[in-house]
């Protein structure tokens, strides 16, 4: 028997858990053979009975060796020496090892797969089944600040590689219940472990299963980071993400809490969130800690920041190409002023230093912090000037490509950002051909691919398509973040019965206390949507919501 | 939560129809009521959006008959003519999409890229609406949801932005000009041509989830609010005269908005390249039916038969365009689009609905027979002059190609005063070069010549080996005459690049005009 014969064509054991503890041992030798780490100890106990055989496997550096130690070798061999019982499995697995995670198991497949996380099996000779005994001890950096998604206010935690670590950061905020985190892998050869977490209650239960079934469509060896799944589960013709991914673990609560279905990644700190779109990409936790105008305010800039990142240099190519009669006549002069010094064609400058920029940035990541930094100033400052000194470039070119990478740095999801980066280069091309023309074309091409892509059912450009009807409520969080107390729905991909998630509460106390009534216990009307919950005009208005368009 | 259920919702549709009925003809109804009614342009417009209301109605009450959708009708009802009708549909709509791009091609040529071939105009935007007609109703309908606004929200600024243009004496103006009663039904039936995309809610409107007829009236008002609107409004700013004497004068009206402040010189520009957006929209939905009935015609579910469909389609509207280049091609394919396309597009609908109602399959053979004998006829003996001037033969540019703007001269200001042969011009020309911000700028002269601005600009540059750039020209000063002026005023007004909310001093008698004002005087006098 070699290595090839005990699995199958899906890389799966195929040779079942015997009740000789010798036939097992075998098996394992060759499984793992020539792995240093792989600890393989057989022990011999003494009980009333006789003596009894077993086996214990973990790997060293997954495991916590004192834990081995006091909970399973000690107890066994020495403080439960002499004990005499009916059924040895039982009273070793209910008795002697002193850990509540503890599980049996009848596959010889899974019980490798638990030894390769970190757990220690237990064979004992004469039973065709193992113990596992959850000993993980992973080598895990700690919660560290969030450096990718910084906000001004709010939790500053962020997702590490840690799985377990992950989704306890999300069921720390989510003490309900309800809240699912429904474990599987994924990788035949690197078996990485993964969860969709999600609330039983409100997210759709065909959502859930398109996800699901979404995870089960490939068969692949290895997945390494969310990211290698969500590529898998997206349209592969599409630059723009249908997940959204993020590391900040309040993020990822309030889509769970939304309806919305998180699927978190051993190895992998970016959780991936579904539906997802456009709109949701250019929000930040920040938008709902801050007062509503502020995040409004954010809002607005970064919608506008999108925008120029993807068209400010193809617009100035095609005015500065074909209609510079649009500029106003002293701008025009300056332009043109400044570039008659230049011995390039516009489009050649714009590509040029749109090319230094995404040269500076990659080569800026690449490098260590202070690095980083210097090759900032270099580039930016001395090569920049140099640049417009030799005549190279204009001066109003280094300011458009500037403006545009800080609306494109504006971005708040790293991976929008660089789509938006990438299609800047597309506008580009047909507006250095055709002018206004082109950069309308180019536009179009893109609102039309944006309008047809859609995530997990939901159009990619809800609520700016679909988002129309009452049942919607789709306006109250889109470029106005509405005050907190007026988002009384879930967005739309929530259980229909479970879109309310705002239900004042009305007491006598707030209305004879003497202090100003809360702005739900007003006059009807005078706040929009907000209403004391069971009252008949609640009811009636649920009935009528019923009757909303898409 | 699935919301991609196929249906589309009421806003949806409206938004779809609405572009696609009325970017083209708000622009068209001016033009082609006026110069064809004349003085009974009103009682034209009248009678027009009656024919169209009377056309929207039928086509509406039409899509109600066919909840399964047209193309599904004919497949299920017409036997074996249902093929016939396949292809008579696909390559009806294919040639509608094409002569649409070419106009539209042949408009963005002229105000934008006059550098250009046709051609290079056309098929990008081809390529472009294929993709968007490859999309589902559903697709379609969330797209131009979204799109709306990029074509409406430029549109409400030019109207914003043009308030001070407006002149109601314009449109209070009587007309002068010799016309016909015949003109009126000319008039009303050219216009019921330019909103034939009605047409298309046979198959959008079967998709619309929780309709009612409100939706289908609602819809009927606002296209006729746009119509009357924009035909007020164009006449106010450009007159009469010059609305009738230009095909795609209407299209002046975008360059009398001025942006507050200046920032922005002129909006023209911008606003017809949003204006883009509401032609891809008909276009598209043109090409999207054709799709549909190649689909039908062929059974094409195979993703290799959709990419054969769409090769075939591009193939076809570009040997289409190819057509036009030909003078007895636009003449047969004009005489079709007068006489044929429209009466066959009400036909067959009611065949299709009497005979799913009565069920007599060979009568309405016969019927489609008929009608097809009928349209060939009328192509074969017909009169094009009404739809001849909307298309020209000549595919290749206009201008030769602009120069990158540090090598063009600008003219700051223009003098123009009679010579013995043509006029005498004096150009100021702004020097760039030294130019590094201040309220000042040197300026050169340059005298010149000609019998036109465009001979004279001509002349510079082969003497001067630089461009003429009028597009920021600041005032025109003129020695001369009313009707000296006159040939050289309808020259700018034809002519694109130069702003027509310009000052112009006559030097004569000291006044002074806006130049928009004097070219509106001057079509005024010579059409109508």
């Amino acid at each position: 028997m070699d290595l090839k014969d005990l699995y199958d064509d899906n890389n799966k054991l195929k040779v079942p858990l015997r009740q000789s503890l010798a036939e097992n041992k075998k098996v394992l030798g060759i499984l793992f053979e020539n792995c240093g780490d792989v600890v393989q100890k057989s022990f011999a106990m003494e009980r009333a009975e006789g003596m009894v055989y077993m086996h214990v496997v973990y790997i060293d550096g997954l495991t916590n060796n004192g834990m081995i130690e006091e909970t399973i070798l000690k107890p066994l061999s020495y403080e439960w020496r002499g004990n005499s019982a009916k059924d040895v499995w039982d009273s070793i697995l209910y008795q002697e090892v002193q850990t509540a995670d503890i599980k049996e198991e009848t596959s010889f497949d899974k019980t490798v797969g638990s030894i390769l996380k970190g757990d220690t099996a237990i064979f004992i000779d004469g039973y065709a089944r193992s113990m596992i005994v959850s000993s993980k001890k992973l080598p895990l950096r700690g919660i560290s600040e969030n450096d990718t998604e910084a906000g001004m206010r709010g939790p500053k935690d962020s997702f590490n590689e840690g799985f377990r670590q992950s989704t306890a950061l999300i069921r720390r905020r989510i003490k309900d219940a309800k809240l699912r985190v429904e474990q599987d892998t994924i990788g035949e050869r690197t078996r990485t472990d993964y969860a969709l977490v999600y609330l039983a209650d409100v997210a759709s239960e065909e959502l859930v299963k398109r996800v699901r079934e979404d995870m089960h469509h490939y068969d692949i060896d290895a997945i390494y980071d969310s990211g290698m799944a969500q590529h898998l589960m997206e349209n592969w013709y599409s630059p723009f993400p249908t997940f959204q991914s993020t590391t900040r673990p309040d993020k990822v609560a309030a889509g769970i809490t939304e309806g919305r279905v998180a699927i978190v990644f051993d190895n992998s700190p970016e959780v991936i969130l579904a539906p997802c779109n456009l709109n949701m990409l250019l929000q930040t936790s920040d938008d709902y800690y801050n007062r509503w105008a502020v995040g409004t305010f954010a809002r607005i800039i970064r919608y506008i920041a999108a925008f120029l990142a993807v068209s400010l240099p193809g617009l100035y190519i095609a005015i500065t190409v074909y209609h510079s009669d649009i500029l106003p006549t002293k701008l025009l002069y300056a332009i043109a002023s400044a570039r008659s010094m230049v011995t390039f064609p516009v489009i050649a400058e714009v590509l040029l230093m749109e090319f230094l920029f995404e040269l500076l940035r990659e080569a800026g990541i690449r490098l260590p912090g202070p690095l980083g930094n210097t090759i900032g100033i270099v580039g930016g400052l001395i090569v920049g000037q140099s640049a417009v000194e030799a005549g190279i470039v204009s001066t109003m070119v280094v300011i458009v490509v500037a403006l545009t990478a800080i609306a494109s740095f504006a971005i708040p999801n790293e991976e929008f950002a660089s789509v938006f980066r990438l299609l800047k280069f597309f506008v580009i091309i047909p507006s250095a051909i055709w002018g206004l023309y082109g950069y309308i074309l180019a536009l179009l091409v893109i609102a039309v691919h944006l309008s047809g892509l859609m995530s997990f059912g939901i159009p990619y450009m809800y609520p700016i398509v679909a988002g129309s009807g009452k049942r919607a409520y789709a306006n109250q969080d889109f470029v106005l973040r509405a005050p907190i107390s007026w988002m009384r729905k879930r967005p739309i991909f929530a259980r229909e019965e479970e879109r309310m998630r705002l239900k004042p509460h009305v007491t006598k106390s707030h209305a004879t206390n003497g202090f100003s009534r809360p702005a739900a216990e007003q006059s009807e009307g005078a706040i929009p949507g907000l209403k004391p919950h069971v009252t008949k005009s609640t009811e009636k208005e649920e009935k009528n919501h019923e009757s909303g368009g898409r | 939560m699935n919301l991609a259920d196929g249906k589309i919702s009421k806003r949806q549709w409206f938004r779809m129809s609405y572009l696609e009925c009325v970017t083209i003809s708000m622009m068209m109804i001016p033009y082609i009521t006026l110069s064809l009614a004349g003085k009974y342009h009103v009682l034209a417009l009248v009678v027009g959006l009656a024919f169209v209301v009377l056309y929207g109605a039928l086509m509406l009450y039409l899509a109600d008959f066919v909840p399964c959708g047209y193309i599904n009708a004919i497949r299920n009802h017409m036997g074996w003519t249902a093929g016939i009708l396949d292809v008579l549909y696909a390559l009806r709509y294919l040639l509608r999409a094409t002569l649409i791009a070419v106009f539209f091609s042949m408009i963005l040529q002229r105000y934008l890229l006059q550098s250009f071939s046709v051609w290079w105009i056309f098929l990008p935007f081809l390529g472009i609406t294929l993709y968007g007609a490859s999309k589902s109703m559903e697709g379609r309908a969330r797209m131009f949801e979204f799109l709306f606004g990029w074509m409406v929200v430029p549109l409400i600024l030019i109207v914003v932005f043009s308030v001070s243009n407006i002149d109601i004496g314009a449109i209070m103006q009587g007309i002068t000009s010799q016309s016909e009663v015949s003109g009126v039904f000319k008039g009303a039936y050219a216009i019921l041509l330019a909103l034939s995309p009605l047409e298309l809610q046979l198959y959008s409107c079967p998709c619309v989830k929780e309709k009612d007829r409100m939706g289908g009236i609602w819809l009927l008002v606002w296209i006729l609010f746009a119509i009357v609107f924009a035909y007020l409004f164009i006449v106010a700013i450009l007159g009469y005269g010059w609305t009738a004497s230009d095909t795609t004068a209407s299209f002046n009206v975008m360059e009398a908005a001025s942006f507050p402040g200046g920032a922005v010189a002129r909006l023209d520009y911008p606003v017809m390249a949003f204006w883009i957006i509401g032609v891809f929209a008909v276009v598209s939905g043109y090409l999207h039916q054709t799709r549909d009935f190649l689909y039908s015609l062929c059974e094409v579910k195979q993703k290799s038969g959709r990419v054969v469909t769409f090769v075939v389609m591009f193939a076809g509207a570009c040997l289409f365009a190819y057509g036009m280049q030909f003078e007895s091609a636009v003449k047969y394919g004009m005489r079709y689009f007068l006489y044929a396309d429209l009466a066959i597009g009400i036909v067959f609908p009611l065949i299709v609905m009497w005979v799913k109602t009565k069920k007599r399959v060979k009568w309405g053979i016969c019927f489609v027979c008929l009608t097809v004998l009928a349209a060939i006829g009328s192509v074969l003996i017909g009169d094009e002059k009404l739809g001849r001037q909307f298309v020209q033969n000549d595919f290749t540019a206009i201008e030769q190609k602009k120069e990158t703007l540090e090598h063009r001269d600008y003219v700051q200001e223009m003098q123009v005063e009679t010579a013995k042969d043509g006029y005498q011009f004096t150009f100021v020309i702004a020097d760039i070069a030294g130019y590094e911000g201040e309220n000042s700028i040197n300026q050169t002269l340059y005298h010149v010549q000609a019998d036109s601005l465009a001979m004279a600009a001509d002349l510079y540059q082969r003497e001067n080996e630089r461009q003429l750039d009028f597009g920021h020209m600041k005032q025109i000063a003129a020695d001369m005459t009313g009707q000296e002026i006159h040939p050289l005023l309808l020259e700018l007004g034809h002519r694109s690049g130069i702003s027509k909310s310009i000052p112009v001093m006559m030097e004569t008698d000291g006044a002074k005009y806006i130049l928009r004002e004097m070219i509106k005087a001057a079509y005024g006098r010579e059409s109508l």
